[in-house]
């Protein structure tokens, strides 16, 4: 045992040491930024779902996420080879957020006007407080649809290098959309601008159709057990670390016309909970695109936007990660 | 912007607060980070590990006390630097560093609080600068001379305070039922 690893345990702040310019803030800022725009990326169709249908533990495994860790937890931090490549230590002691009754009913409303709002436009919400701090949110550009073979049908009509993945046996089809966003040489214009009475302001923007890239897919399935399974593809333009628990097994596994691939298992008590597959793969042709995030006054990235692989995560309650991975039958 | 609202409006998922933290700690980060990695790795291995710190830090928002952001960062920024120096297969440079236990696996068989109250109590009873020393070298990774060039000692004293620092948690350890003889 080392004093230095005993002192894993502190949290210290008391200590002035001489602090050095080593790297830039903004530089810093610019790379954790991108990281939390592939993160979000991640989240935006499947998380919203995996939270509805009551199996958030997921979303751990999903991406770089940490509501299923324990105070005090050391997680680890997984890169695509499935490899640990740092730890995550949780805070010691932990509280509910502390979030104003304005700011949570602010973002309420924020939520509520985007849940209402057409998935033809991309809506986005800015209000900013009485401390001058300003929440911007957006919507997604969706598509529903009603069939697997509608999904597949649209995601080979645009061209789409997303590969689409057959229904295990005994699963049914529950629903399926897409997602779009905007390619580079077009733009989003504004159509409308509106603030309310209380300050919140929405905007409306729309590109041409010839403008959308299918950016991404959910489609969802149940087996006669009412147990979920989530196949989620999208573009994606950065790479991904995972963050796993002591109760979340992850192992590296080979899939065929796949370039990395991970799958997760989580426990829940001794009980399988649910497992994870999370599939990466180089785009033959990358695609180039608008961030929403420009809409928000974010610094543009250096060179442009540029979606380069396509990431899977396939997502079932129930089934531990050898079953899962035999139905799948890749 | 304070910290208290820069905090508030980071568990909101706002990105100028983030940028707010980062603008303030990003140097203190780096600088914790550069000295666990900095002799073995590249300057973008320590952006990497800084980024993922503030990375860390946008997630886990809603569970930092206010006033202990910079305390979690000062955690997290180590603890990450020091799983990625592993990973290449290296060990921090520190003095008698190594504590071995007699008689049981303190690993294996000192739970977590237990451990972390036993460090704690430790770094309480240490009188200061003793204090300061023993963190600035274990905890933050300063190689003794420039603990000595920064607190304005020379490199003897700090040394012989180190030592009294390391038997200060040799006694708490020993008082805990984990004693060990060489440190």
């Amino acid at each position: 045992m080392k004093i230095s690893d005993l002192l894993d345990v502190i949290e210290d702040d008391s200590v002035s040491i001489r602090e050095n310019e080593i790297i830039a803030p903004e530089r810093i800022k610019e790379v954790t930024m991108s990281k939390i725009h592939a993160d979000m990326a991640t989240n935006r169709t499947v998380g919203k779902k995996l939270r509805k249908g009551a199996i958030a533990i997921a979303a751990a495994c999903l991406t770089l996420s940490v509501t299923a860790f324990a105070a005090g937890m050391m997680g680890r931090l997984i890169n695509w080879q499935g490899n640990t490549i740092g730890g995550v230590q949780q805070p010691l002691e932990t509280e509910k957020p502390i979030v104003s009754e304005e700011y949570a009913a602010g973002r309420e409303h924020i939520q509520s006007i985007l849940d209402s709002s057409s998935n033809d436009v991309l809506v986005l919400v800015k209000y900013t407080d009485e401390n001058g701090v300003t929440d911007i949110r957006s919507n997604d550009r969706t598509r529903e649809f009603s069939s697997a073979d509608e999904l597949s049908k649209a995601l080979s009509d645009a061209g789409s290098e997303l590969r689409v993945f057959d229904a295990p046996a005994g699963y049914e089809f529950i629903s399926a959309q897409v997602t779009y966003d905007c390619a580079a040489g077009y733009e989003y214009t504004l159509v409308s601008a509106e603030t309310d009475v209380n300050g919140f302001t929405v905007e409306k923007y729309t590109i041409p159709d010839e403008g959308n890239i299918l950016s991404g897919y959910v489609v969802e399935y149940q087996d006669s057990d009412g147990n979920r399974l989530y196949i989620d593809g999208r573009l994606s333009d950065g790479d991904a670390s995972f963050i796993t628990d002591e109760d979340e097994t992850v192992k590296s596994i080979s899939v065929e016309g796949i370039d990395s691939a991970l799958i997760f298992e989580q426990r829940d008590g001794g009980s399988v909970a649910a497992a994870t597959i999370e599939m990466s793969k180089a785009l033959t042709s990358p695609v180039a695109y608008v961030s929403k995030a420009a809409l928000t006054g974010a610094q543009p990235t250096e060179g442009g936007d540029v979606f380069s692989k396509a990431w899977y995560s396939i997502h079932a309650s129930g089934l531990d990660a050898d079953m899962l991975f035999e139905i799948l039958a890749f | 912007m304070d910290e208290k609202h820069a905090l508030q409006a980071l568990r909101q998922q706002n990105e100028t607060a983030l940028a707010w933290f980062i603008e303030r700690y990003a140097p203190y980060v780096n600088t914790i980070i550069f000295n666990i990695i900095g002799g073995a790795m590249s300057s973008r291995d320590i952006e990497e590990v800084s980024s993922d710190v503030f990375f860390v830090l946008w997630k886990n928002a809603g569970k930092i006390r206010p006033g202990k952001v910079k305390a979690y960062l000062s955690g997290t920024a180590r603890n990450m630097a020091k799983d990625k120096l592993r990973g290449i297969g290296q060990e921090l440079p520190l003095e008698e560093d190594v504590l071995t236990t007699s008689g049981m696996d303190m690993e294996r068989d000192l739970e977590i609080r237990e451990q972390a109250r036993l460090v704690k109590h430790a770094m309480l009873k240490m009188e200061q600068p003793d204090r300061e020393i023993f963190l600035r070298h274990y905890y933050y990774c300063q190689p003794l001379s420039q603990i000595a060039d920064e607190m304005g000692m020379n490199l003897s004293t700090v040394k012989t305070r180190l030592r009294r620092g390391r038997s200060k948690l040799q006694n708490e350890l020993r008082k805990g039922g984990f004693f060990d003889e060489n440190i």
